[in-house]
């Protein structure tokens, strides 16, 4: 039996409190949502913005990971879109594109909770190869009368060494003369190509001079890369003047003086590292390069005399044959004549092949000689009817060379189509990609199979070598890259 | 048995006055807590958007400088100097080897209005102009302009909005200030040092 506990109540008033605190309850109700709704709004807004810091913060990581990739010699891409690299929370992935020779665009997109973030980067890549400055003086440039500066590729279309006798200029390749300062053409001088001055200089043409392409100033000077020394066990003088031939091969030395004799020819044969204060070819004397069966590398690093009436002599007339590197500077009396001697006397006869890079001297090529590569000075002077080929093969033709990197332009852009639909909280859903599965940046480079040689400093500043596969090497350990040797792995 | 039916319908003039007293009680601390509840989370809300308000113009500030070409600055005063206005140019990318800047753009303090602005090809035809934020105050938080560096920040008088600028480096410093509930000034400043991305 129920009992009534307001039997005598009359029905109307039945419920009424219970309806009213009905009432009451979900107006308070009402409100908490309201306030709770606006909160997580708030809420929703300052998450927002700090994922978008996040993410944007991991686009800048890609963009340093890309340049370090660059300067490593890899693309510069680094994951992609279906297989991000895996950061933190977060991920992103960088496309490199190749926007002009030598000039890299990056583009890192970054996501992290519900932030995405796309920034571009253009950087210039520029190799410590003497041929990766084309011709060039860092302070001026002189051409004398008909002198000529051109281009050619020796390999040639089928790979096969091809001299410029059949250089035609309407179709042939353009070279880049270029210069941090002012270059400046004589009567009749010819520049089949860009003659490129500094930021601040300018190009001045005498009667009848020719630039092909354009004279536009650089915007950025260019950089000159230090002469890095060669570690050689010391051979004391080498002076060969008995009117016979004589070769060196093998281990390379490093000499105090290299001076060849009248009528005496010394023959460098290749492969050969060497080193001398001074190198001097007195009149009649002949030095010839030898790099059938490897290249010669030479450094000067006090005087190159090459006598008027000395000889050079390259029988395989191949540019990559002989790298001479000169690190002289300052003129002096040098010989205990009285006179002063600059530190590059070029007054050779004949036909140069290889890389000639003096960055401290006044490089005067005599009249009527002719290079075939690359040459580089601090002041580079043709003299009438000198003439200079520039060979693109050589460039990248040093893989010892290191990299250094120039950045251009940095910009914020539009993040990529596929990744603005979906603004969920987990990027790794939104890009439909397992998280445990992508790998860390430094393993997410674009694939590469290098046999790699390379000397670096570590975090600690001592320096360290590693010699093998390239997937091996853990590029974090490099704090500076010092030397870096790369090759493709051969399938045998 | 009618008698007594009708002395029970109705309630004596004591209950009527414990009742509504009771009730009058409850609904007052209703009517309190409300009110207090209300208030406070106003003031938060004015706060947090005081804050997000700044964050957010600060963001823009640093994210259109990162794009400057640190070259392109103007005025370039060095450090300690302060400047509520600043001029620039960003990088647009690279073409044909040859870096391109785009048009120029300047972010100013009008104190008149205590707004910050962003201009772009100021004092030129076709010039564009934006109000990133307002209620921006006349001089930085704890500052008086009696030459002397009160806020202890290296500089002297410094305006709501100071642009601080050494070798590419930009120190921007914003307050701003706005009513908040019952009368009480928010103020918020936030600092923060951008690097132009651009040489």
């Amino acid at each position: 039996m129920t009992k009534r506990l307001h039997p005598l109540a009359p029905c109307s008033r039945r419920g009424g409190v219970l309806v009213a605190t009905l009432v009451a309850v979900l107006a308070v109700g009402g409100l908490s949502v309201c306030l709770l709704e606006l909160d997580s709004t708030r809420l929703r807004r300052q998450v927002a913005s700090i994922d978008n810091k996040r993410a944007f913060n991991l686009a800048e990581a890609g963009l340093a990971e890309g340049r370090f990739a660059v300067e490593t010699g890899h693309t510069g891409t680094i994951g992609s879109a279906a297989a991000p690299a895996r950061f933190g929370d977060g991920l992103f992935w960088v496309t490199a594109t190749e926007i002009a020779p030598n000039v890299i665009g990056l583009e890192s997109t970054g996501m992290a909770g519900t932030g995405r973030a796309t920034l571009s980067l253009v950087v210039r890549r520029t190799s410590r190869d003497v041929a990766a400055l084309g011709v060039f003086g860092s302070q001026r440039v002189l051409l004398g009368r008909r002198a000529r500066v051109d281009a050619y590729d020796s390999l040639g279309a089928r790979g096969a060494p091809k001299l410029p006798e059949r250089f035609d200029p309407a179709t042939g390749t353009a070279v880049e003369l270029r210069s941090n300062g002012d270059i400046e053409l004589g009567e009749d001088a010819r520049v089949f190509g860009d003659a490129i001055p500094g930021p601040d200089g300018s190009v001045e043409l005498q009667d009848d001079a020719l630039v092909t392409g354009s004279t536009s100033p650089a915007p950025l000077e260019a950089e000159l890369a230090v002469i890095e020394p060669l570690e050689l066990e010391a051979g004391g003088d080498l002076v060969h003047a008995n009117g016979a031939r004589r070769v060196i091969a093998g281990d390379g030395k490093a000499y105090g003086e290299i001076r060849v004799g009248k009528n005496s020819t010394l023959v460098l044969r290749g492969p050969l590292q060497l080193s001398t204060a001074r190198l001097r070819v007195l009149d009649k004397g002949k030095l010839e390069i030898d790099c059938a069966s490897g290249p010669v590398e030479l450094h000067v690093t006090d005087w190159l005399d090459l006598h008027n009436g000395s000889k050079l002599a390259f029988p395989d007339e191949d540019t990559r044959g002989l790298r001479l590197l000169v690190s002289a500077t300052g003129s002096r009396d040098r010989d205990g004549d009285g006179a002063v001697d600059p530190p590059v006397r070029f007054l050779a006869d004949g036909t140069f092949f290889g890389s000639l890079y003096a960055p401290a001297a006044r490089l005067a090529l005599p009249r009527g000689f002719q290079l075939y590569g690359a040459a580089a000075a601090g002041i580079l002077q043709l003299d009438d009817d000198a003439q200079v080929h520039f060979d693109i093969a050589l460039h990248g033709a040093d893989p010892s060379a290191s990299i250094t990197i120039e950045p251009l332009a940095w910009k914020v852009v539009e993040i990529p189509r596929e990744i603005a639909r979906d603004l969920g909280e987990d990027p790794f859903a939104a890009l439909d990609v397992p998280k445990d599965e992508l790998k860390p940046p430094a393993q997410a480079y674009e694939a590469a199979e290098y046999e790699l040689e390379v000397k670096y400093m570590d975090e600690a500043g001592v320096e360290r070598k590693f010699k093998g596969r390239e997937r091996d090497f853990d590029w974090r350990l490099a704090k500076e890259v010092r030397k870096l040797r790369r090759r493709e792995e051969k399938d045998d | 048995m009618a008698a007594h039916a009708r002395r029970r319908g109705g309630f004596t003039l004591l209950e009527t006055l414990i009742a509504l007293t009771v009730v009058g009680l409850v609904l007052g601390n209703i009517v309190m807590v409300t009110r207090s509840t209300s208030d406070a989370y106003d003031e938060e809300m004015s706060k947090a958007s005081l804050e997000l308000q700044l964050d957010q113009t600060l963001d823009r500030i640093a994210l259109a400088l990162m794009a400057a070409s640190a070259s392109s600055l103007q005025p370039l005063v060095a450090t300690p100097a302060f400047h509520s206005t600043l001029s620039y140019s960003q990088s647009l990318g690279v073409q044909d080897g040859v870096v391109v800047h785009g048009a120029p753009e300047r972010i100013s303090l009008r104190i008149e209005n205590g707004e910050v602005v962003w201009i772009e090809r100021p004092d030129e035809p076709g010039e564009r102009m934006a109000t990133w934020t307002r209620s921006v105050r006349e001089l930085l938080e704890g500052e008086l302009p009696n030459g002397i560096d009160d806020n202890h920040n290296g500089l002297v008088d410094e305006s709501g909005l100071a642009f601080v600028i050494d070798a590419g480096l930009v120190r921007v410093l914003l307050t701003l200030e706005r009513e908040g509930a019952g009368d009480r000034r928010l103020t918020y400043t936030r600092e923060s040092l951008v690097r132009c991305r651009n040489s």
